[in-house]
């Protein structure tokens, strides 16, 4: 058996296992809590900011969905177009005084920038927003709001699911959604650990205001608002009840760029926030750790792979194939010998795939999903997603080393 | 607050499913030594009885080899089938034991003793039987490709028409030494075909067919 091979395995298996643990365990404790919403003692004030730039194909149905929300109050819908060159003004026009308008004639090349200017003029008690490729459901509003009963919570965020999912690319997102944005998220919000609010999310408009709105030197600055949340010492809370639909990327480019960009945005924001590292909270204590590590350990997953292929695989088949090659094309020598010896490796294949499983299974139950007709898409994921995740995480830190240009 | 009582509930769980792999391969190795080791016990019992009625036949009658040739097929037979679960124990093992290297020499005194067995039945009974005595060691890749060779001449003619001897070079065995000595052999993969032909390279299964006439 390789013993360094196996050494390395061991660690990223042990690790996997205790953050498996963590999280199970947490799953558990808090299982009667996963579905209830706080109901809301009084229904405050609410600001919606919607950012476009260039969605001509999706800003109406974004709008729609936003004024159709059911809420007892009127909401304030202040949609902001940053120097869009295709029909998104028109489109926005077309709704008339239902909403707010203000037109940029320039693309600030940053989403903060529309959204301080959205801040800097609501009215409501909550300020949310909601990006344009993204629709919040009807009744996600009044379910989430309640949260805000808490005077620690600074911001609530509804369920993320992947709307329309087409291609396999697609439907693989939507399982990584169901896996890790739905189910981890609420995980999450039970050891206090959310940090970041992408997408679409509610804020107490008083904290943004007083720690400066958005960041505008941030290509994440969802990312970044959750983290000065955190810091200012308030809680991101997330209800599973109230949903929200986005589109993703459609090929692998534009994926690549994404991931990329949240990456490098995750590096930047926690070395602007180091010092909540191993500070004596679940989030110092465990969430950035994770997340630290979890990235390190897709790297090593992926050399690992690498490494195996290069070293190990590699010279295995090679000496078969010439094995093969000099025994006459031999086609016995390509069945398999039928007997198969139990080890370690196995077994901990075998573990890996059962804290998956469990994983996948309580996700699908927490995101009302029908796992079982995902079956082939579970195990894209698995297989071969799950790799591609080192590989972004790879591209992003060679990035962040050579100091390459951020953009959108 | 912070939930202490989780992390060190999943480092617990994470120690006892870790552990518990460290105890799984350690169970499955000592299970499938101690299988090896009980069938190591009764084919030597087998091989000394073929070696008795050898001597047997040789010193007082003219009976026929039909019958010890019979019982050296089917030893050789079961001896290829230990050497198979002994390559995969070793390639599974975390660290292969000092019990797993006593099984390996147990079983190389065997085959050796099978070898003599069998060089005496061609002399004494004209078997038609081809030897190979196959130095390899297990790091080496020319090793391995010449195994997957050998593994197709076996395959093809059967324990019981060509008997190749594994010989682990790296191997602390004082009968290795000799026979290497006796020989010539310097390096691995060496094959020696017949007790007549030191090969020391990687040789095509065409090549073996042709100079042990198959």
């Amino acid at each position: 058996m390789n013993l360094p091979l196996l050494l390395i395995q061991m660690i990223i298996v042990s690790i996997t296992i205790y953050c498996g643990s963590v999280i199970l365990i947490t799953f558990f404790v808090n299982k009667d809590k996963m579905f209830i919403d706080p109901k809301p003692k009084r229904y405050p004030s609410v600001t919606i900011a919607i950012p476009a730039y260039n969605e001509e194909k999706s800003i109406r149905r974004c709008i729609e969905h936003v004024l159709k929300l059911d809420y007892p109050k009127k909401i304030e819908v202040i949609v902001i177009n940053d120097g869009s060159t295709d029909k998104t003004e028109k489109i926005i026009k077309s709704f008339g005084n239902k909403i707010k308008f203000i037109n940029r004639k320039e693309n600030s090349g940053i989403k903060s920038i529309p959204l301080n200017m959205a801040l800097k003029k609501s009215k409501g008690e909550i300020f949310g927003f909601v990006d344009a490729e993204t629709f919040i459901e009807s009744h996600s509003l009044k379910k989430l709001i309640g949260y805000f009963n808490d005077p620690k919570v600074g911001s609530v965020l509804p369920a993320m699911k992947v709307y329309n999912p087409k291609n396999l690319l697609e439907r693989i997102q939507r399982i990584e959604y169901f896996m890790s944005v739905i189910f981890a998220r609420k995980i999450m919000t039970f050891l206090n650990s959310l940090y970041m609010v992408p997408g679409c999310g509610f804020f107490r408009s008083d904290i943004l205001k007083r720690t400066g709105g958005f960041d505008e030197n941030n290509l994440s600055e969802d990312l970044e608002i959750g983290l000065r949340i955190h810091n200012a010492g308030y809680k991101i809370e997330n209800s599973i009840n109230a949903l929200a639909y986005t589109v993703v990327p459609n090929n692998l480019r534009s994926l690549t760029k994404q991931r990329i960009r949240w990456f490098r945005g995750l590096i930047k924001n926690l070395r602007k926030y180091k010092f909540l590292i191993f500070e004596k909270t679940d989030f110092g204590l465990f969430m950035v750790p994770v997340a630290i590590i979890g990235g390190t350990i897709s790297i090593v997953l992926y050399f690992l792979l690498l490494l195996m292929f290069l070293f190990d695989t590699s010279r295995i088949m090679m000496n078969f194939l010439n094995g093969f090659f000099m025994s006459g094309f031999d086609l016995s020598l390509l069945i398999p010998d039928m007997v198969i010896y139990p080890n370690i490796i196995m077994f901990l294949f075998v573990l890996f795939t059962f804290i998956f499983a469990i994983n996948v299974f309580l996700s699908g139950k927490l995101s009302k999903e029908n796992i079982f007709a995902s079956m082939f898409d579970i195990l894209l994921f698995m297989f071969i997603y799950t790799p591609l995740v080192g590989v972004w995480w790879m591209l992003s830190i060679i990035q962040e080393i050579i100091g390459a240009e951020r953009t959108w | 607050m912070v939930k202490s009582k989780t992390y060190i509930v999943a480092a617990l769980v994470t120690f006892v499913l870790i552990a518990s792999g460290f105890l799984f391969n350690w169970y499955f190795t000592e299970m499938r030594q101690s299988q090896i080791d009980q069938d190591l016990i009764s084919l030597q019992s087998s091989i000394s009885e073929s070696q008795l009625e050898m001597l047997y036949i040789t010193e007082f009658t003219n009976a026929t080899c039909e019958i010890i040739d019979e019982s050296r097929s089917s030893t050789s037979k079961s001896l290829y089938e230990v050497n198979k679960r002994l390559i995969a124990t070793e390639q599974n093992a975390i660290n292969p034991s000092e019990n797993f290297y006593r099984l390996k020499k147990d079983q190389t005194i065997l085959y050796v003793k099978l070898w003599m067995l069998t060089y005496k039945m061609k002399e004494e009974c004209n078997t038609n039987v081809s030897t190979i005595l196959y130095f390899f060691d297990t790091h080496s890749s020319d090793s391995q490709t010449q195994g997957h060779v050998l593994d197709s001449v076996t395959k093809e003619y059967g324990t019981e028409r060509v008997l190749i001897v594994p010989l682990d070079y790296e191997l602390d065995s004082g009968i290795i030494r000799i026979l290497a000595r006796q020989f010539n052999v310097t390096k691995s993969p060496t094959l020696v075909l017949n007790e007549n032909e030191t090969l020391s390279k990687v040789v095509s299964r065409p090549e073996i067919e042709e100079k042990l006439n198959l």
